[in-house]
């Protein structure tokens, strides 16, 4: 095995990244290399998951570094079932965000595609990190591509949506940080080792009442970026000003950094906080409030864009029922719940951007009788519609069954009220796709559009198929998965660990 | 048991189910990637499906045959999704065999039909596809050896009926049913989610076969759970009481879609849900009697409404309602081969009476008003016979197929001892009665109530499918299930009860339809109260969907808007007015102070700053000034 395959993986856009700084500013040239950049990262990923041994449940191509030896943070990276299967969809959903660019951004390219490479490093370094530190650098330097992606390239309101998304997410990342201090001045006190390495802090048990403190601080950091309610509506504001690369990004990977961080820290560096029945009920009902909230105002929307974002709000909310239904099911179904809210949510995203493109407008009432016009759109944005919505062999049906069935394993009335979830999405998407496609057509404008153009079908054609892949074939997935949340549970309760 | 046989059964089974997979995704591909329906409509994706569907039946017949002894034929099983078992697998029995060849023998019916109903029709690939999606899901559904797997199943005839109610897509009414039916679905199916969670908690599976085997040993409690949540599933995917509204609505799709969907194959789905679930309801009675009060209530309800409809295809929807109830009640009462018998006859003789009924509204070129039609039996005359022997089965005249079932169901209703119900079942055969004779007076009886062209029958290929069903219609009491025998006091009284049916809307129909102006005046609160079908409708509609769902989420979205997002924008705001603030005292207080000490510094200096000018001329004068006054000084003194 070749030796730092990972950093390569987390290096490789930023090597992109320079070589289009100093590339001559031809538009060509520059869509060439970013276009490469994601594709070549995209398929070092998938020889990474090619090496992976799936029935190991510890970390594997770990690399370490002394980094700043003063205060004991180092550079350690490592890969787990969960933080592959992220990577991967990271990988994925960039190239897709970077190719669906092409025509959408012709001033001032340069910027744009660098901040395009440089928000993947930040966001596979997410996934990758093993040291708070690190994790905390990358999960700062997230913001800053994605501020200047909306604030730069974004719709009329752009300068307050990115000043909003900025300063929500760093307001929750400051708590962050005091979190991950907390734990490393307990852990300092207890063995008089100053290290922010996940594995050394986990095991700590520094006291219910300071895990609690803990708890509640790195809360504040996931919950904003998830986001969790009441802490969503950057969401709504950062979506429709964003450019369509911007969205899908935002959708697909930067909200799966708040349901990984509880995953990846909060459970196992504070378990007894976290399995605590104050923090578990806050949990569940702030989880069920999403689902059952952003459902219903998904329903009110007019702008295409934001109901597509608030629907995010509630399949997000599914997410972190399942967590916090603390067994195998929930777990589990939670990742892959991640993995398909990224497909498909990236894919709704996508439908509006090309949308866009052709008429310059999202507001629902400007569409329908779409699907005379342009079929092939139409039967892609059904299966899209359908997949979201949770439709047995689709993707999205295997995600949501799992953590329901977590759910109600341990409290009936979490899963009634899931399922009610359920029926709402269904409500909305189906709402949507009735007033956009369905119907006489209204305008003329719309009788004109052109259908997906290759580049168009290029993207979308994985999507689908990922979608049916895992909807028909979901067993390799909980394969995958099965030793490291197995390990994870029982790090977590070892008695819960054991059941389901 | 392993034979040779059995094992050729077994792969029978598997290509049936695959017969109309490779066909839906065969129909879409071949002629290409055309993406835009062909301007002139093709004719082989119909003569494609039709001899697909003949295929199939061959295939069904050839499987269901090995399980005539009562024994069960199972496919090797795999898992779907992990943590529920071995659910991939399948399972025919002499329940899913009979309802196998059923959706095999409609299916061809229906397919034949189509061909001639639908040759104006552009998208021939979308509707044809269509159907074949449809055949292919029912059959997973029907073959599933699992709940898990059925549910897939499940969810799949959901979205063919969503795509072919929405054929017509372009029409809002139809955008609108298709939507409707997909959601109210969907209410359903969400306890179908529950329950095979639920089971699968409590079982370990959701096979058919182990959840059967450990029903009995799992807590009562878990069973009625499980039960209960199966009858919410079946009660929204067969349209009863208070779920079933949006079937009349799905009457929006093509008419043979309605005789194949909505009336005899996907809409019985959830009596075979229940049939096959048979055992949790000997276990828990008091959800098989739930089931039967449900299945009751729906009849009499349905039957009801059915009489005042004037829309040709919502009088059969309404009947159709009617006619599970009757299922259910069998069900409810554990009378299951009853149901299942009743599910095989309506199936016959409600496809027949939809194809008619897509028979006339063809001939009269999309007119479905049964007040605007009239006189037809002369210009359509096969149409004619087959709906008249249509009706006359519905009705439940004696020797016809539809006869035998609904007698076995009021038999097993007065075996029961549960007397109101089977004073309900009484009723409802009288009410269906009327209201089946009602419309064949209104459709082909009398004269053309409204001036119109010439009707004429439609192509063979329509023709052929109605004279078949029709001798099924015919046959099918005596061929396929010995002659069931309920008594005579039974069979005689409900025969007579159908009788008096078909004479009182003759009376009022045909030989003296102005007396019904006479009825209305007596009756006019309760027509009032039919024609609002009992206000349901309106129930769900306004109050449910309008006045709880729209109004909770249109207060979600502003307190969303106002409230939350309201105190973001507030805190920012209120934080951006506190600096202000604070750069207005800065500048003001804090700076002010600042000034003010330097400005008293400066007041004090002023005196010795006027010298301080800086000029070198003023110094040099001021001292040539002092240097003159002092040599003045001392010059003087």
């Amino acid at each position: 095995m070749p030796a730092h395959l990972l950093s390569s993986l987390l290096f490789l856009p930023c090597l992109g990244l320079f070589v289009l700084l100093l590339s001559p500013a031809r538009l060509n040239l520059i869509r060439f290399i970013a276009n490469g950049t994601a594709i070549a990262t995209l398929i070092l990923s998938v020889v990474i998951a090619s090496q992976f041994r799936a029935g190991y449940a510890g970390f594997q191509f770990v690399e370490r570094a002394q980094w700043i030896p003063a205060i004991g943070a180092q550079y350690i990276v490592g890969l787990d079932s969960i933080s592959l299967l992220l990577v991967l969809l990271t990988t994925l959903i960039t190239s897709a965000a970077v190719l669906c660019s092409w025509n959408d951004v012709l001033e001032r390219p340069k910027l744009y595609y660098t901040m395009l490479l440089l928000l993947e490093t930040g966001i596979i370094g997410v996934f990758i990190s093993l040291d708070l530190f690190l994790f905390y650098l990358f999960w700062d330097l997230v913001l800053i591509p994605m501020y200047f992606l909306i604030g730069v390239y974004g719709g009329p309101r752009r300068a307050y949506a990115a000043i909003k998304f900025f300063l929500y997410t760093l307001l929750g990342s400051v708590f962050l940080l005091l979190g991950f201090l907390g734990l490393y001045f307990c852990h300092a006190q207890q063995t008089g080792i100053y290290t922010f390495e996940l594995t050394k802090l986990v095991g700590l048990h520094p006291g219910l009442a300071i895990e609690m403190w803990i708890f509640w601080a790195l809360f504040l950091g996931f919950a904003v970026k998830v986001p969790m309610f009441p802490l969503h509506t950057w969401l709504p504001d950062a979506h429709v000003e964003a450019p369509t690369a911007g969205s899908v990004l935002l959708a697909s990977l930067l909200l799966k950094m708040g349901t990984y961080g509880f995953i990846r820290f909060s459970l196992p560096l504070v378990p007894e906080a976290s399995t605590s029945p104050p923090v578990v009920k806050t949990m569940v009902v702030l989880s069920l409030i999403a689902i059952i909230y952003g459902a219903l105002v998904s329903l009110m929307q007019r702008d295409w864009k934001k109901l597509v974002a608030y629907s995010s709000v509630s399949h997000m909310g599914f997410c972190t029922l399942g967590i916090f239904a603390l067994n195998f099911n929930g777990v589990a179904g939670s990742v892959i719940q991640q993995i398909n809210h990224g497909i498909s949510t990236g894919l709704l995203f996508l439908l509006v951007g090309f949308m866009y493109d052709r008429r310059h407008t999202r507001e629902i009432s400007d569409f329908g009788g779409l699907a005379q016009v342009i079929p092939v759109f139409a039967t892609v944005f059904a299966i899209t519609v359908f997949s979201s919505a949770g439709l047995p062999l689709l993707n999205g049906f295997v995600g949501e069954f799992t953590i329901l069935s977590g759910a109600f394993a341990v409290n009936r009335l979490w899963a009634l009220v899931g399922v009610v979830g359920m029926v709402l999405s269904a409500a909305y998407l189906l709402w949507l796709y009735q007033r956009t496609m369905m119907g006489p057509i209204r305008y003329d404008v719309n009788r004109t559009l052109r259908d997906l153009t290759v580049r168009e079908r290029v993207i979308v054609v994985p999507l689908i198929a990922i979608i049916f892949g895992i909807g028909i074939y979901p067993a390799p997935l909980f394969n995958v998965l099965r030793p490291a949340v197995t390990a994870l549970m029982q790090e977590v309760h070892p008695t819960l660990g054991q059941a389901r | 048991m392993v034979d040779a046989r059995s094992v050729a059964a077994s792969y029978a089974l598997v290509a049936s189910f695959l017969t109309p997979v490779a066909g839906t995704l065969l129909i879409f591909f071949i002629g290409g990637f055309r993406t835009h329906p062909a301007k002139t409509p093709q004719s082989w994706p119909g003569i494609f499906a039709v001899a697909l569907s003949a295929l199939s039946i061959g295939l069904s017949i050839f499987a269901g045959i090995a399980t005539r002894n009562g024994a069960a034929l199972i496919t090797q099983s795999g898992e779907w999704i992990p943590g529920f078992g071995p659910a991939l697998s399948f399972q025919l029995d002499w329940l899913s065999a009979w309802l196998l060849i059923l959706l095999d023998v409609i299916g061809l019916m229906v397919n034949l039909f189509s061909i001639g109903y639908m040759k104006e029709e552009p998208d021939q690939r979308r509707y044809f596809g269509g159907l074949l999606f449809f055949i292919a899901n029912m059959k997973l559904l029907l073959l599933a050896g699992s709940y898990l797997l059925l549910f897939a199943g499940w969810e799949g005839v959901g979205l063919a009926s969503y795509l072919l109610i929405g054929y017509h897509f372009e029409r809002p009414q139809a955008a609108d049913a298709a939507t409707k039916a997909f959601i109210v679905n969907r209410i359903g199916d969400a306890g179908f989610v529950l329950a095979i969670i639920a089971m699968t908690l409590a079982c370990g599976s959701t096979n058919y076969t182990t959840v059967s085997a450990s029903a009995s040993h799992i807590p009562h409690g878990s069973v009625v759970l499980i039960g209960s949540l199966l009858v919410v599933a079946a009660v929204g995917k067969s349209a009863q009481f208070p779920l079933h509204v949006w079937l009349p609505d799905a009457m929006e799709g093509p008419t043979p879609v309605s005789a194949l969907i909505h009336s005899a194959t996907m809409v019985c789905a959830g009596v075979y849900l229940l049939a096959r679930s048979n055992f949790l309801y000997v276990l828990a009675p008091e959800v098989g009697f739930g089931v039967a009060i449900t299945g009751a209530v729906t009849a009499l309800f349905a039957a009801s409404v059915a009489l005042v409809e004037n829309d040709i295809k919502r009088v059969l929807a309404y009947s159709t309602i009617s006619q599970i109830g009757f299922m259910f009640m069998a069900l409810g009462l554990g009378a299951d081969r009853a149901a299942m018998y009743h599910v095989a006859t309506h199936a016959f003789f409600k496809s027949l009476l939809f194809l008619c009924a897509g028979s006339v509204i063809h001939a009269l070129h999309g007119e479905q008003n049964l007040k605007h039609m009239g006189g037809l039996r002369k210009e359509l005359p096969v149409t004619f016979t087959t709906m008249c022997v249509a009706a006359l089965t519905l009705a439940g005249l004696p020797g016809l197929a539809g006869y035998f079932s609904k007698d076995l169901i009021l038999g097993a209703s007065f075996e029961s001892g549960y007397t109101p119900l089977a004073v309900i079942g009484l009723l409802t055969s009288l009410l269906t009665a009327i209201y089946s004779w009602r419309l064949i007076s209104l459709a082909f009886l009398s004269h053309p109530r409204r001036h119109r062209l010439a009707a004429h029958e439609g192509t063979a290929s329509m023709q052929i499918p109605m004279a078949v069903l029709a001798a099924c219609c015919v046959l099918a009491g005596w061929l396929f299930v010995p002659i069931p025998w309920t008594g005579w006091r039974l069979m005689l009284g409900s025969a007579g009860i159908a009788l008096a049916g078909i004479a009182i809307a003759w009376h009022y129909y045909v030989r003296h339809p102005e007396a019904r102006a006479g009825l209305d005046q007596r009756f006019g609160p309760v027509a009032a109260f039919l024609r609002n079908r009992w206000f349901v409708d309106a129930v769900f509609e306004e109050h449910f969907l309008e006045g709880v769902v729209l109004r909770t989420a249109k207060g979600a979205a502003m307190g969303d808007a106002l409230l939350i997002d309201g105190s973001v924008n507030g805190i920012a705001a209120s934080s951006r007015e506190f600096a202000a603030a604070l750069s207005w005292s800065d500048g003001s207080i804090i700076d002010g102070t600042v000034r003010a000490i330097s400005g008293f510094a400066r007041f004090l200096s002023w005196p010795v700053r006027a010298f301080q000018t800086g000029f070198l001329q003023t110094y040099a004068s001021i001292f040539l000034v002092i240097v003159l006054a002092a040599l003045g000084y001392y010059l003087a003194r």
